[in-house]
């Protein structure tokens, strides 16, 4: 087989990366964000934007040095073995993390929405073995896998401009209506949902094109923030600042309102569709967190795969009622958010200060035909 | 003892092909005074006898009127001045001599030269190149390929005139020896899946390869996979626009099924019309080929899940409808679609082989009588008869036999999916399937990949004007095919 196919495309990179933070949890996005800003929640979520595209643009310094290594490696060659290798497992607990949040989250508004029959224990066991599946097949697949996804992430979006109907335009009037101070404040909310951009930096050197990746990790940035704001902006719309905040998942009530004739609402398609969505971020998250406990143990990936599977089986049990699955959300999100920003904004500034030839005998180059 | 010699050179030859095979020996004399010994030999059945008669034992016997040299020359002079036939070889090995033998050429042994003169009498009955049946195609050629190896060839070689078009012979299968070729364009060819399929096709160590499908599994590189890994057809004008998109063809002696490969998902839902009808028809119909294969997968568990589960989507002017249907029906959903959905494979697979006489009492006896008797004996409710009745039909929108196989089957794991989680069942089998049809590679080439540039031919089909370049999935070689040469029309504004 050739060495090239073995590598992800740019547009299979824009797929993932749009693939690992837009999943089903942007339903319930519009509550966060909205129960602060109110109708200018929308405007929140532009801003918050503005830390994925941080870390891209922090990333592209790291991409640009060093385009064939990874954060992982570079954090053992800064931080010396130890020290890299806690903070190594430091973030792979946050994807972890987060695969664990998706998982839970699914599984309860799943049992809300239609599938009331299947308990939360069995539900996240089918979640956790899937995604475990999907992510021992490798980024190739992952990647592939998401493509299609986004394709039917397109279509529950443009169902939703059905909405354009039945709302009004006075919900989310007056613009700016709320200050700018509550404006801000909803922005650092919507922020945290932004998380998992820095997969980026995990898979960088998977791409084929190495010029091609900060443009392309930037689009998806953008499409993101569309995807996004999009997402919250017909929720104030369809449903008015004071009623979003009034439901667990307002997105799953606008894409609600798209009625075609036999299928009486849109409800089947839409759960099959973010059912799907959900499987892909989960595959993403889980393969991102044994990908980087590989790089710390040098076990191998599938082996990995199946050693944390008990841990995205057993956790999410904990989490069945959403009201305090999120509110275990709301508490760690912030300090993640926070390591990420920090982990990230040190290794560029070392990349920076750090002299590359001093690196270049250690880890800190590593040839990329290990398997991806 | 000239006579032993020619004699004892027959008996090594007969021995060497088998002594159970029809060979035909004839002695003959050449020229006059004296006259020499000459011998000719030939398996019966595959040679045309009217070539060896009139070109080649009426000159020799008839038409020398004087003595013959014996040199080492006299086989060219015999090849040149005397046999009419147009293609003659002059061999010194014996091992290709049988070869030649054994597909139909003539051997022409004189006495007291070394060398063997082999004829081109090919022939025998051959079926000739008629409409392809099983694919059958409202605006593309008639050509169909026959189970000849050289005629199949030909047929390829008139629509492909380019002088980098290669065509390479093997042989595989210890005792069959079948023949087969491999067709490509030198210079658009994906050399990576060439070189894999060349190795692949030597590592065959099998006794007898009968048919592209054996063939096809020998090769294979995902065997367990349910889907068809290489596209087989009948059709001249499926297999040259493959060739020219840098794939290679497989042609077997003996079947009248032409392998490309590597093949791409997309590509089984494809129809030589797709090309011959303008580009909104043919979208609008690739539209519903792929509605219909979402229908055979999903209807009959998406009409399960909501009957047993999720009776709340069920749109309220069907509620009392389909729940009227159901009284009194003894089985379960379940094992109510279940044993309909088997029922009717078994109808069709009965079916595909009957003679046409008795498939119509089948089709009475099958579709209308078992049909309305499940419905009356409360076995079936016609709702569920209707939905099965929706899948079968929508099953025969896929046009590849291969592909239509995969696709029906899967809709019993999604059923079975269904019936145990409903909509939860029905999202896990599609992903479990787009993981598994994302994991699939064959001969290096993604089986289900979409680069932005192969879209213009995938679920939809762009103007066949603007694809200008070709599907870079397949080969990355040459890309560009044609130019903007449309632009060329374009009248001027004002004019």
């Amino acid at each position: 087989m050739n060495k090239k196919s073995m590598l992800i495309s740019s547009s299979e990179l824009f797929f993932i990366l749009v693939g690992c933070i837009v999943g089903i949890s942007s339903t319930s996005l519009p509550v966060d964000v909205v129960s602060i800003a109110k109708q200018d929640g929308w405007i929140s979520t532009i801003i918050g934007g503005i830390y994925p595209l941080y870390i891209v643009l922090i990333g592209g310094i790291i991409i640009k040095k060093y385009p064939n290594s990874n954060i992982m490696n570079l954090s053992k060659a800064y931080f010396g073995k130890i020290i890299g290798n806690i903070l190594n497992l430091l973030f792979m607990l946050q994807f972890l993390f987060y695969g664990v949040l998706v998982i839970s989250s699914s599984s309860n508004q799943l049992r809300a929405y239609s599938i009331y029959f299947i308990p939360h224990f069995k539900m996240v066991m089918i979640l956790a073995i899937v995604a475990c599946y999907a992510s021992i097949k490798g980024l190739k697949v992952l990647c592939r896998f998401a493509g299609i996804t986004f394709f039917l992430l397109c279509l529950i979006i443009v169902a939703s401009t059905v909405t354009f109907k039945s709302g009004s335009i006075l919900n989310v009037k007056p613009f700016f209506g709320a200050g700018v101070p509550n404006i801000l404040e909803g922005s650092i909310k919507s922020a945290f949902s932004y998380g998992n951009m820095e997969l980026l930096l995990i898979i960088y050197p998977y791409v084929q094109q190495k010029k091609a990746i900060l443009k392309t990790a930037l689009i998806s940035t953008l499409v993101i923030v569309f995807c996004y704001s999009w997402i919250v902006f017909t929720s104030i719309y369809f449903s008015g600042p004071d009623l979003v905040v009034k439901q667990l998942w307002p997105f799953s009530f606008v894409a609600e309102s798209f009625k075609i004739p036999v299928v009486n609402n849109f409800r089947f398609i839409e759960m099959v569709i973010w059912i799907i969505i959900a499987y892909k971020t989960v595959s993403i998250e889980f393969y991102a967190s044994t990908k980087i406990l590989n790089s710390i143990t040098k076990i191998k990936r599938k082996t990995i795969c199946f050693l944390l599977l008990p841990i995205i089986f057993i956790i999410p049990l904990f989490m069945e009622n959403e009201v305090i699955r999120r509110e275990i959300a709301g508490k760690v999100i912030p300090w993640i958010t926070l390591f990420n920003i920090s982990y990230v904004t040190i290794i560029a500034l070392l990349t920076l200060l750090i002299d590359k030839k001093k690196l270049i005998n250690k880890k800190g180059e590593k040839p990329i035909n290990e398997k991806i | 003892m000239k006579i032993e010699a020619i004699d004892s050179k027959i008996n090594t030859i007969i021995n060497a092909l088998g002594s159970s095979t029809p060979i035909k020996v004839k002695k003959i004399s050449l020229g006059k005074d004296p006259s020499i010994q000459g011998a000719i030999i030939y398996i019966d059945g595959l040679v045309d006898k009217n070539i060896i008669n009139r070109d080649i034992l009426n000159p020799l016997m008839i038409g020398i009127s004087n003595s013959i040299v014996l040199n080492s020359d006299t086989s060219n002079f015999l090849c040149s001045t005397y046999i009419t036939a147009d293609c003659t070889i002059i061999k010194d090995n014996t091992m290709d001599v049988y070869k030649n033998i054994k597909n139909g050429n003539t051997l022409l042994l004189i006495e007291n030269i070394e060398d063997y003169i082999i004829i081109d009498t090919t022939g025998g009955v051959i079926r000739q190149v008629s409409d392809p049946l099983n694919e059958t195609s409202l605006r593309g050629s008639r050509d169909g390929f026959v189970e000849n190896l050289e005629v199949n060839i030909s047929l390829l070689r008139r629509q492909i005139k380019d002088s980098n078009l290669c065509i390479e012979k093997l042989v595989v299968g210890r005792r069959s020896q079948t023949d087969l070729a491999i067709v490509y364009i030198k210079d658009l060819v994906n050399t990576e899946a060439l070189d894999d399929l060349r190795e692949r096709i030597n590592a065959v160590d099998v006794d007898s390869v009968t048919g592209i499908g054996s063939f096809q599994e020998f090769i294979d590189e995902n065997p367990y996979s349910i889907f068809p890994m290489c596209m087989s057809t009948e059709r001249p004008d499926r297999v040259t626009p493959s060739i020219m998109e840098g794939r290679i063809a497989v042609i077997l002696n003996g079947s009248p099924f032409v392998l490309t490969l590597p093949s791409v998902f997309v590509e089984f839902f494809h129809t030589v019309e797709d090309y011959n009808e303008r580009t909104i028809s043919v979208n609008i119909i690739r539209f519903l080929r792929f509605l219909s294969v979402l229908l055979v997968i999903t209807l009959p568990s998406v009409y399960l899940t909501l009957i047993k589960y999720n009776g709340e989507l069920i749109p309220v002017e069907f509620v009392v409808p389909v729940v009227q249907s159901r009284i009194g029906i003894s089985l379960s959903p379940f094992m109510e679609i279940l044993i309909l959905e088997i029922l009717m494979e078994i109808l069709r697979e009965g079916g595909l082989r009957l003679p046409s006489k008795i498939a119509q009492t089948l089709s009475i006896v099958g579709g209308i009588i078992i049909g309305n008797a499940a419905v009356q004996s409360n076995m079936v409710s016609p709702t569920t008869l209707l939905v099965i009745g929706i899948t079968i039909i929508a099953s025969f929108a896929v046009p590849t036999v291969d592909m239509s196989i995969s696709i029906r089957m899967l809709r019993f794991p999604m059923l079975f999916l269904a019936n145990s989680m409903g909509i939860m069942g029905i999202a896990t089998g599609y992903t479990l399937l787009i993981i598994h049809l994302s994991s699939l590679e064959n001969f290096g080439v993604p089986y289900m990949a979409f680069n932005k540039d192969d879209l213009k031919d995938s679920f939809t089909r762009a103007p066949l004007w603007k694809m200008n370049s070709r599907p870079s999935i397949i080969s990355d070689r040459n890309k560009k095919r044609q130019t903007n040469f449309r632009d060329k029309f374009r009248r001027r504004k004002n004019e």
